[in-house]
């Protein structure tokens, strides 16, 4: 097992007087000596690494867990019936894809700004603005589509609560959105104390109902309580719906290079790295697939359907009554709300990134002197995330986020293969992707195709994003070459 | 290797927080080795990368007083500067990796000229002795060796155990008219000693409890440095290479 490169010293525990003289020897890549629990950076400075392997994996999980059960089973189901549980498989299998490659490159830069980072490295400055502005941007998308889904769910809980007459009002979905998400941004500037202990009991409370539901529901489905499923054909609306639905579902997986965002600070890097990543996209592949077979075991995927975003919490009912649909709702809540708030602080980790190499404005990354926070980072995510919340379909921004991933998806898997090829000096990763080349030439063509699934309107959104990016690029930061490019795009 | 006779002591500043470290504490500390270690605690939305780029030049400068103020009261002094999370872990790797036998935490230091001493039989006496005594040879310091026993009958060997601290202290230097020994009988070890710490500046006292991530000290030299006015030295216990394997196996779920 890859342990770290702090050669060779036990725990991370450097003989004394070691620690202030080690650091990276190339002068390119100022990526400090990655040690088990510190990065020691050329001045003597030290960084501490603070998150473990368990809050690795509740930031993937976190991140991930709220869309793929909380909003898209009805949705899922109402486009490719049954056959939805294979969309959502064939999106891990592109995730894991995915995932290997962004360890190998998150382990040999260890590095805040994640993807962002290695794509400018790998590739380039002109790629490296499309990425990091493509990555704040399919976060913004990301955050308000949680968002959105946090409003059904809290108008759902107010349909519990009798306050039914309100609920067909579609303003109510917006002004639920904007009023959480701008409290959500609030939060971030002021500084929450313990924030991920939060988010870490979240997610295993998360794991907990859905677990609890999910045997029981499967256990149901297979008859074992005399429940009869509702017979139904498994792939009604044909093959290339499955392909359609995964494009549109892929925003469920977008979390596990959130991991990555925050390479620097995670313990163990060549250990823990590959294993949250991994980690958390298996066990969302899961935990999405058996909600869809329960779920079109239940009900059958025209009827999941008409539910609309909050079907989840009709099937809970359905096998655990009313204690069921509580249950549910109140994950729900807690699920979208822990997507959108990992997402804010991933894009403004983006922003900061690409302020860093002066691609955008250096302002951006300032932090607060009372707070400590980077609030201009911050508003500059919560901005544009309410006016989408305001404005949004569910699908849309889902799709326009998974566009703006995938593409990025696509590109850290070539930028793996480019850096491999070039070897720099510098690039020494203590996790290597097993089955090279394969894994990321599939990784690359898997990402990319899924784009080509997609309705056309986020298409066009997608790309309208990417280019105004690159015109970006040429107005404002054209002349910013990056250290440790192999070749200059 | 290290010169055994050489004391060692961590002290963490949070520096940017205006945390200041009076004069009479740098004198306190002048025959030991200072490990400084100025560090910046930041919330978990900022990358400590961007803290650092931000926050860096005005830390060094802070930094750089501190150790001319160490260094003018005669004590060599090696520096750490840490942007980190999380405070109480980054301490204890500190402590641990630069090999240092107390942890001083701070309370504001009006004068220093008595020290208290708390002796147990059970907890680490030699290097807790060496430390005293590095802090407790300077002219101006009063040494007061402390020892609460059980009952009655525990007192002779309370005052045995302090005679043979006492005599120790005698051969690392210390003036033995400076030392003077105090055996009280209480039910509450701990309420006695922070009654005996009153009239005292600071408090010399061993670590409890095994060191474990998360739990940075025993709680009992947290609770004497929150109820008593003056800084407390906690001396660390001795690491023991097996427990610490099994921090190893434990830790990547403990820190997240």
């Amino acid at each position: 097992m890859a342990d770290g490169n702090d050669g060779g010293s036990v725990l991370g525990v450097n003989p004394p007087g070691d620690g202030a003289v080690v650091g990276s020897s190339d002068p390119a890549v100022d990526v400090g000596e990655a040690a088990d629990e510190v990065t020691v950076l050329e001045s003597g400075t030290e960084l501490e690494r603070t998150i473990g392997l368990r809050g690795g994996l509740a930031i993937g999980i976190g991140t991930m867990v709220g869309a793929g059960i909380f909003v898209f089973p009805g949705l899922a189901a109402g486009q490719a019936g049954p056959a939805a549980a294979l969309s959502f498989a064939l999106g891990a299998v592109i995730a894991l894809l995915v995932a290997l490659p962004t360890s190998e490159l998150a382990t040999a830069m260890p590095k805040s700004g994640g993807a962002y980072y290695f794509i400018s490295r790998g590739m380039g400055s002109a790629f490296g603005a499309v990425v990091g502005i493509g990555l704040w941007l399919g976060l913004v998308f990301a955050s308000a589509f949680y968002l959105v889904g946090f409003a059904q769910y809290a108008i759902a809980v107010l349909a519990e609560l009798g306050a039914a007459s309100m609920v067909a009002d579609l303003p109510l979905v917006a002004t639920l959105g904007v009023g959480f998400g701008l409290a959500l941004t609030a939060l971030s500037m002021f500084g929450t104390e313990n924030a991920t202990k939060l988010q870490n009991g979240i997610v295993s409370l998360l794991l907990g109902i859905l677990l609890v539901f999910l045997v029981y529901g499967s256990l149901d489905t297979l008859g074992l309580f005399g429940r009869q499923t509702v017979p139904e054909e498994f792939m009604p609306f044909g093959t290339l719906s499955i392909f359609t639905t995964a494009a549109l579902v892929f925003t469920s997986y977008l979390g596990f290079a959130q991991v990555a965002t925050v390479a620097g600070e995670i313990t163990k890097p060549g250990r823990n790295l590959p294993l949250a990543m991994v980690g958390s996209v298996v066990v969302v592949g899961v935990l999405y697939v058996v909600t869809i077979l329960v779920s079109t075991g239940a009900f059958g995927s025209a009827r999941l359907a008409s539910f609309g975003e909050t079907a989840i919490v009709e099937v809970a009912r359905s096998y655990l009554g009313f204690p069921g649909a509580v249950a549910i709702l109140l994950a729900g809540l807690l699920a979208t709300v822990s997507s959108a708030n990992a997402s804010i602080l991933s894009s403004s980790r983006a922003l900061y990134a690409l302020s860093r190499d002066a691609l955008v404005p250096p302002q951006l990354a300032r932090i607060n002197l009372k707070y400590g926070t980077p609030h201009v980072a911050l508003a500059l995510v919560g901005g544009p995330t309410v006016v989408l919340v305001a404005v949004g379909r569910t699908e849309v921004l889902a799709e326009v986020a998974s566009f703006l991933h995938l593409v990025t998806y696509g590109l850290i898997c070539v930028a793996l293969v480019a850096l491999r090829r070039s070897d720099p000096a510098w690039y020494d990763p203590s996790f290597r992707v097993p089955g090279y080349p394969v894994v990321p030439v599939l990784g690359a063509v898997a990402s990319f195709s899924l784009v080509a699934f997609m309705q056309p309107l986020s298409q066009a959104v997608g790309v309208v994003v990417a280019l105004a990016a690159l015109a970006w690029y040429f107005v404002y930061a054209r002349d910013v070459r990056l250290k440790g490019v192999s070749s200059d795009a | 290797m290290r010169n055994p006779d050489d004391v060692r002591v961590l002290v963490p500043v949070a520096v940017l927080e205006g945390q200041v470290l009076p004069d009479q504490l740098t004198r306190l500390l002048s025959e030991t080795t200072v490990v400084l270690l100025a560090y910046h605690e930041i919330p978990e939305q900022t990358a400590p990368e961007q803290a650092r780029e931000q926050f860096e030049p005005k830390v060094r400068d802070e930094l750089d007083e501190l150790v001319s103020a160490f260094e003018a009261a005669g004590a060599t002094v090696e520096t750490r500067l840490v942007f980190t999370h999380d405070a109480d872990q980054t301490t204890e790797r500190i402590a641990t990796e630069a090999d240092c036998d107390a942890v001083l935490l701070s309370n504001p230091a009006p004068t220093i000229a008595r020290v208290i001493v708390p002796i147990k039989e059970d907890i680490n006496l030699e290097t807790i002795t060496k430390v005293a005594a590095a802090v407790g040879r300077r002219e101006d310091i009063e040494l007061t060796l402390f020892h609460a026993a059980e009952d009655d009958d525990a007192v002779a060997e309370g005052e045995r155990l302090l005679d043979e601290v006492a005599n120790e202290l005698a051969v690392l230097g210390v003036c033995r008219e400076h030392i003077s020994r105090v055996v009280v009988v209480a039910q509450n070890p701990l309420g006695a000693l922070i009654e005996g710490a009153a009239d005292h500046d600071v408090v010399v006292m061993g670590e409890e409890k095994p060191t474990l991530r998360g739990r940075l000290f025993g709680e009992t030299s947290d609770r004497v440095a929150e109820q008593t006015v003056g800084p407390v030295l906690v001396v660390r216990r001795p690491l023991d290479p097996e427990a610490d394997d099994a921090d190893a196996d434990t830790d990547t779920d403990g820190s997240g």
